[in-house]
């Protein structure tokens, strides 16, 4: 192998090197998102079911409201809220922080949730 | 082919229509006499909303009546859609008429108080005419209601009210 065989030799190693360091990156970057999992929490006849769910933190929890009457879902820490979500109507939301997140319907006090997150 | 589904989507609409139309006398209210019913009861209970939001300043009547609104308002909403898709219009009656009678006459007798004394009779009423509409839902026009999806309209009208039932339930207690 000559010196400029060699070069060249050298450049496709360094080439090859990159090429692994920015994949292995990427998957690292990506790794949270292919793991997250999405969820659906029915509101139906006043209840919110599951009423309590455990997922991890970067999940997606979605409330999809069945009953006739609207109703929300918002955090008791007022941190978030769906809004009125009538008949049909859902809302998505992706949880960020670990810990158990208390939730109701701010138009039927009494219908309570919780989100238990890790 | 058109022909053939325009025959079709008549023999749907009157089977429908068969299905909400008024049955033998001895059989109790028909289909649309329920409904009439049914939304003659929503609507009285949305007067009874506004007549408290205009009336009381005490925080938890006042959730309590625009819970009411909301509520009532999306069952006569939900009611009105299934009609119009069923091409059917509610029959008024005699239960109706009764139901609107006893209403005023109530009104009357709220509209003259004030006060801790209008939240008292509010929240009373509203617990009493919760139960006495559950009760008939239940015993008497969902089991009578002939049309599937008409009786499953009621059904979860019925989850609602019930959830109205227990929150008068909280009301009274908090208007003692």
């Amino acid at each position: 192998m000559n010196m400029l065989d060699k070069k060249i030799d050298r450049r496709r190693g360094l080439l090859v090197c990159g090429l692994a360091a920015a994949i292995v990156g990427q998957a690292a970057l990506w790794a949270p998102s292919a793991l997250a999992e999405s969820h659906v929490v029915e509101i139906r006849d006043f209840q919110f079911a599951p009423e309590a769910l455990d997922i991890a933190v970067g999940d997606t929890v979605t409330w999809v409201n069945m009953d006739i009457a609207p109703h929300t879902a918002t955090a008791v820490d007022g941190s978030w809220d769906s809004g009125s979500l009538a008949q049909g109507d859902e809302w998505s939301l992706v949880i960020e922080t670990a810990g158990v997140i208390d939730y109701l319907c701010t138009f039927h006090p009494q219908m309570v949730g919780a989100l238990n997150v890790e | 082919m058109l022909r053939k589904t325009l025959i079709a989507g008549a023999a749907l609409t009157a089977v429908s229509m068969a299905a909400l139309s008024a049955k033998a006398e001895d059989e109790g209210p028909n289909d649309l006499e329920i409904a009439h019913i049914a939304y003659t009861a929503g609507v009285i209970d949305l007067r009874y909303a506004h007549l408290a939001l205009a009336v009381s300043d005490n925080a938890d009547v006042r959730e309590f009546a625009g819970t009411m609104l909301r509520d009532h308002q999306a069952v006569n909403d939900a009611a009105l859609a299934l009609l119009e898709k069923l091409e059917a219009a509610p029959q008024d009656n005699a239960t109706s008429q009764s139901l609107l009678q006893q209403a005023a006459d109530k009104r009357a007798e709220l509209i003259a108080l004030e006060g801790k004394a209008f939240d008292k009779a509010y929240a009373d009423n509203e617990l009493g005419y919760h139960q006495f509409v559950n009760t008939a839902l239940a015993e008497t026009f969902i089991p009578a209601a002939d049309n599937a999806e008409f009786k499953a309209l009621l059904g979860s009208a019925l989850a609602t009210f019930r959830a109205h039932e227990k929150h008068a339930e909280k009301l009274v207690k908090n208007t003692r």
